[in-house]
Parts: C-alpha cells; sequence; structure tokens
C-alpha cells in the first residue's frame, strides 16, 4: 500500500480539511484571531488539532500495512494518543471559546 | 492463450495507478512535486469554492492559500513531534526542526499582530517605547533568543554531515539550499515589493499579482519542506523510507 506512505495523500487530505472542514467549524469566523480577546489561541489550537488528527489518522491506517508487529503495535499507539490530543485541543478550543470576551 | 490472456487483463487498474505512481511518491524532484501539487490544489480550490477570483484566493488574509500554508507548517511541527518521542536518538534535531515549523506557522497566522499587537519584523520596534518593555522583553526572551539558539545548534549539528553530503552529493543538501532560496525569495517579494515595485513603475495589478505569486510560493515552500521531511519521518514512526 505505497499509495498510504505517500505525502500526497496525507498532505492533499489535510489541505482540504482546511479548505472544506475548517469553516463549517461552530465558532469559525474569518476574522477570528482579531474579534476575540483569546482568538488567536482558539485559532492556533484548530491548526494544532488538525495536525494530530492528520497524525492520528495516518497511525490507524498505517497499522494495517506492511509492517513488522513491534512498529505496528507502535504506530496504532501512536495514532490513538494523536487522535485522542486532538480531541482534547478541540475541546479546549471550545472552553477557550467560552472563556474569550468579544472585542469591539 | 487464455491463461496468457486472464492475468493481462487483471493488470488494467494496476497500470493506470502504476502509472501515478510518480507522481504520488517522491520520485519526482520534490520542488517540482511540491509546485505541481499546489497548482492542482489550487485548480481544485477555483473550481470548488463559490470565492470569485484568483486574488480572494491567493491574497485574501486568512483565504484558503493562507490556512493551508499555516496547516503545512502546523501539521509538520506535530509529526516531528512526534518523530522527537520515537526516534529518541535524534531527538534534539526533531525538536529544533519543529520550533522551526512552529515559528513558521505561527508567522503565517500573523501570531505576531493578535499576540502583541506590533510586527516583530520590525526592527524600529524592539526600542519603541510606545511598546511595554515587558511586551518586548518577552518576545526577545521566548521568541528570538530561543530561536537563535536553536538555530546555532542545528547548523553545529549539522555541520559535519554537511561536509559529508557536499563530498558525497547527498540530495538533502540540495533541497536545503532550494528551501532557503525559496525562503528569501518569498520574503524578498513580502518585504521589499510594497517599497521597491511602486519605484519600479510597476501598477496596481502588478503589485496585486506579485502578493498573489508570494502568497503561492510560501505555500509551495510549506509542501516541499514536508515533502523534504517526508521519508526522514517515515523512518522515524514506522520504521520503514
Amino acid at each position: 500500500m505505497w499509495i498510504l506512505q505517500s505525502w500526497v495523500v496525507w498532505i492533499f487530505v489535510v489541505a482540504m480539511g482546511v479548505v472544506w472542514g475548517l469553516p463549517h467549524l461552530p465558532h469559525y469566523h474569518r476574522d477570528l484571531p482579531y474579534i476575540y480577546d483569546l482568538g488567536g489561541t482558539i485559532f492556533v489550537m484548530w491548526y494544532m488539532g488538525l495536525g494530530f488528527l492528520s497524525l492520528g489518522l495516518y497511525g490507524l491506517v498505517t497499522s494495517f500495512v506492511h509492517l513488522g508487529t513491534f512498529w505496528r503495535v507502535r504506530i496504532f499507539f501512536l495514532g490513538w494518543g494523536s487522535l485522542l490530543l486532538a480531541a482534547i485541543l478541540w475541546w479546549l478550543q471550545d472552553v477557550f471559546m467560552n472563556l474569550s470576551i468579544r472585542l469591539g | 492463450m487464455s491463461d496468457i490472456r486472464i492475468p493481462v487483463e487483471s493488470k488494467r487498474p494496476t497500470r493506470l495507478i502504476n502509472l501515478l505512481r510518480p507522481y504520488l511518491s517522491l520520485s519526482w524532484n520534490p520542488l517540482f512535486s511540491a509546485l505541481s501539487f499546489c497548482a492542482i490544489i489550487l485548480v481544485f480550490i477555483r473550481m470548488g469554492t463559490s470565492l470569485p477570483g484568483w486574488s480572494e484566493i491567493l491574497i485574501s488574509e486568512n483565504g484558503p492559500v493562507e490556512r493551508m500554508s499555516a496547516a503545512m507548517w502546523f501539521m509538520g511541527f506535530v509529526w516531528c513531534l512526534a518523530a522527537a518521542c520515537v526516534q529518541r536518538m535524534k531527538a534534539v534535531e526533531w525538536l529544533s526542526v519543529a520550533m522551526f515549523l512552529l515559528l513558521f506557522g505561527l508567522r503565517e497566522l500573523d501570531a505576531h499582530r493578535w499576540a502583541t499587537e506590533w510586527n516583530l519584523d520590525k526592527l524600529a520596534n524592539y526600542w519603541n517605547p510606545r511598546f511595554p518593555l515587558s511586551e518586548r522583553l518577552l518576545v526577545l526572551g521566548l521568541m528570538v533568543l530561543p530561536c537563535m539558539v536553536v538555530g546555532v545548534m542545528l547548523v553545529l549539528r549539522f555541520w559535519k554531515a554537511m561536509g559529508h553530503a557536499w563530498r558525497v552529493g547527498e540530495s538533502w543538501l540540495s533541497h536545503l539550499v532550494l528551501g532557503v532560496a525559496l525562503l528569501v525569495l518569498c520574503l524578498t517579494l513580502d518585504k521589499i515589493g510594497p517599497y521597491g515595485l511602486p519605484l519600479l513603475g510597476v501598477g496596481e495589478s502588478g503589485q496585486i499579482f506579485l502578493m498573489g505569486v508570494e502568497e503561492f510560493l510560501e505555500f509551495v515552500l510549506a509542501v516541499f519542506t514536508m515533502a523534504v521531511l517526508w521519508p526522514y519521518l517515515q523512518e522515524a514512526l514506522n520504521g520503514c523510507e
């Protein structure tokens, strides 16, 4: 499954997630970093969450392809760990959004 | 005869995907791969979104290209962190690269504007009394100084490897040179463009065009960085190249 080992596939997934996925998030706003006092932090959490999401998906998918048992188990746990971190970051952005004050 | 025909027919879909193989793997030069990949993505966005023109896609603040560039840097940051956790022997190198990618991502998201409300790029701002001294010292201590320390450390660590790579002609050195050249080109377009172009008599449409080129090249740089790091990330994360 060489296609899953290609950067093109994973970068394409992230790029499409940013272009079509991000604007559909509940609190998304074009001017987000500037309209809330914690907007920048929330913005960074979204992007970092997306990074962990891609790593998590890669880990889970790669654990099913031709690797030795040691690497397979390792990347499987890395995948789940990353997905958990992505979920924590996305939950945290919600908490920060509720704490944030709208400017102007 | 039928025994011969059956495998030929069953191989048809494999042949098609094998044709795409060089485009989807790293057999091309990563810079050309990144350039063509970014161009294809732009066409997808133009066709698949309701954005009215290229300027909204390319140069709009928080537009698709800006967002994708930032996402690539943050993706690289997260993946390098994971590589540092897995490949402990090279943890320092991975963490240093991760820090640079994080800074590039923050820069792409204009963190310097929403975090401090002043432009970190302007050196004059560091001794401008209009901005709080504590804030300026914080930026110097938490961003500029660590960046310099990590930069020096990376150069020292890579110095020996660079000499060997130069003699043997390893590909990563040429990728590094290409990346730095692309970065310098982006910085030149970003910083000198708005001041230099009017002096050269370039009109508003020409300036907008060059701004678009600069944003596109920033996106290419981010994708190129990921493409170059990819085999090393693969090696670190799942033990194979």
